[in-house]
């Protein structure tokens, strides 16, 4: 008769069928992704389907209205206004981001004394918790605040200007907070690129006589076009969640709905008045233009790979 | 071509003053939350405003930590915040340890096994780059639900769930940079393929999972919109700490920059250890959740 087997023993026997081995390892993600994300999102597929409001009684008792919430949508002018209105902010605050970053990326691929430090020091912000970013510039954008006496110092006149308060400038404090928060990313990832550029060609080009200009314009950003695209992508699938700032910063999408963005927006419906049904709906829209953006990408990160 | 070879521009002075020019506009904001922290209750609003308060006071500090009233022209009374502090240390390192293990064993599974097919990496990161409110909503009502609402345990699994697929991802990419041969030597030495997972390769990427491990910890530690939506008075992390300043007494310029000041600290601390795995740990999906 043989001993009685240990739990190891039989952790690691079981491990070694292929069933098994898949259980072991991808058993918890799948657990946690299923339960967690896959139950709640079919959950929200029949709620968008519904009129749920909490409320009302318990959700499956909720009347089921044939999608008659997908028609409100599309006359649902607030939730438009705030579509159009991420996307402006995010593809304006990237596009800034771009520009700085890449700026920055050229001035650090020069050599100069304390180019790690200050390396480091330009990466200082992206490890900032953005609501206290958010709170931050809140104080600076202030009538009374720092932004305003420097501008009038520049200028040479006192201004005491309502930033948050006026639309316009509002939707401009958060562009100037989001890209001070994420410009290091861009010049992070585009710094790391100008690094691992292949050398040859560029000096090839510099023994031909070709300016600096020259070589950035024609050899180092053709090169650097994967990287470009993926900077670029990656922050502006993130700037698309836009919640934080305009939350703290302008309490909510204030003034009015002037910097209401989606995430803001579904967040008002769905849990401050409680029609979760309806947000349900909204968010299936959400995710479906997110997925019709993302899958290009994710197949050239997974090529990449 | 070695290192030697390859010539490098120097600076130009024009470069210098893009330079200095930039490190204002990044190095202002840290300033002035730093310089407010530090303003006692007269200096918050006047105009024009003080750039250097005249008696660096610490009281700020100490306010926030005992809850107690600050004086001055109106007495405010400041919230005392050691409890979040406990929350959110609580939540993020429940989250980033669950996090991990799942993370680990994931990545495992998709690195050495192809399991999931070539779908299944991108599905991970779809579940990434979906706004977390699409699944605050329906995670509220199933939490509800089951009573996970205002629960460490409900938080974690959420933090757990929405940064797995991030620590799944950038494990795996560790994991890669680790030959094949070396387990199947071990293999052959009579190991079983788990066995050799764990005491083969998990010692070589130790270092990438603790960069992981402290990305993840940030991404936790800063994260507001699940908290904000799963909790409600029992658990009160950071940043909802933050967003509730605004609804005491007035503005509480000084208290809530000290707040901020101290939020941040191991945000700071810990990015300087990831230094070297930065631009990995970015490109697999940013820091803010």
């Amino acid at each position: 008769m043989s001993r009685p087997k240990t739990w190891r023993e039989r952790v690691l026997e079981f491990s070694e069928t292929s069933s098994g081995r898949f259980l072991t390892l991808h058993g918890p993600i799948y657990v946690i992704l299923y339960l967690i994300l896959l139950f709640p999102f079919l959950l929200e597929i029949y709620l968008s389907f519904s009129d749920w409001e909490p409320g009302r009684g318990e959700w499956w008792l909720a009347h089921f209205n044939f999608g008659l919430g997908f028609p409100s949508i599309i006359s649902d002018i607030r939730l438009w206004y705030s579509v159009g209105r991420t996307f402006l902010m995010a593809g304006a605050a990237v596009g800034l981001e771009f520009l700085l970053g890449l700026t920055g990326a050229v001035l650090f691929s020069r050599e100069f004394k304390g180019r790690r430090e200050l390396t480091a020091v330009f990466l200082i912000p992206m490890f900032f918790m953005p609501v206290v970013v958010a709170y931050n510039f809140w104080m600076m954008f202030q009538p009374t605040g720092p932004v305003n006496f420097i501008v009038g110092k520049l200028v040479g006149k006192d201004i005491v200007f309502p930033w948050l308060s006026r639309a316009g400038p509002a939707l401009i404090a958060l562009i100037i907070t989001d890209v001070w928060q994420w410009t290091p990313f861009m010049f992070l990832i585009l710094t790391a690129g100008m690094f691992s550029l292949p050398q040859s060609p560029i000096e090839a080009a510099k023994v031909i006589g070709a300016s600096e200009w020259q070589i950035f314009r024609y050899i180092k950003l053709p090169m650097l076009r994967n990287i470009i695209l993926i900077a670029l992508v990656i922050r502006f699938m993130e700037a698309l969640k836009l919640f934080d700032y305009p939350f703290i910063l302008t309490g909510g999408g204030g003034p009015g709905f002037a910097t209401e963005t989606l995430s803001i927006y579904t967040y008002i419906v769905g849990i401050q008045t409680g029609r979760l049904g309806y947000a349900s709906s909204i968010s299936m829209v959400l995710l479906i233009i997110i997925l019709i953006l993302i899958s290009p990408v994710a197949r050239r990160m997974l090529r990449r790979r | 071509m070695s290192v030697e070879e390859v010539s490098v521009e120097k600076q130009t002075p024009l470069g210098w003053l893009l330079i200095f020019l930039g490190l204002g506009l990044v190095l202002f904001p840290l300033f002035w939350i730093l310089s407010t922290s530090l303003k006692s209750i007269g200096e918050w609003l006047t105009y024009p405003p003080i750039f250097i308060p005249e008696k660096p006071a610490v009281e700020n500090y100490l306010s926030i930590f005992t809850g107690g009233a600050l004086g001055g022209g109106f007495v405010a009374r400041v919230p005392n915040v050691t409890n979040s502090i406990v929350s959110s240390a609580i939540c993020s390192v429940g989250g980033t340890v669950l996090s991990i293990l799942i993370g680990l064993l994931a990545a495992f599974g998709i690195s050495r096994h192809r399991m999931g097919g070539e779908f299944f990496p991108i599905f991970l990161l779809a579940a990434r780059m979906a706004p977390p409110i699409v699944a605050a909503i329906p995670l509220l009502i199933l939490y509800s639900m089951i009573g996970l609402v205002d629960t460490y345990l409900g938080l974690i699994l959420a933090y757990a769930c929405f940064t797995s697929p991030y620590s799944t991802w950038m494990i795996a990419s560790f994991i890669e940079e680790v030959p094949r041969d070396l387990e199947e030597a071990a293999q052959v030495d009579g190991m079983s393929t788990l066995e050799t997972h764990f005491k083969v390769t998990l010692p070589l990427i130790k270092g990438g999972i603790a960069a992981t491990a402290l990305f993840v910890f940030i991404l936790n530690w800063s994260e507001f919109l699940l908290a904000l939506t799963l909790t409600h008075e029992k658990i009160l992390t950071i940043p909802v700490q933050v967003k509730a300043f605004f609804t005491y007494s007035g503005q509480l310029y000084g208290p809530q920059s000290a707040f901020g000041v101290v939020a941040i600290v191991p945000l700071i601390i810990f990015s300087l250890l990831i230094q070297k795995h930065l631009v990995r740990g970015l490109t697999f999906g940013a820091i803010r959740g």
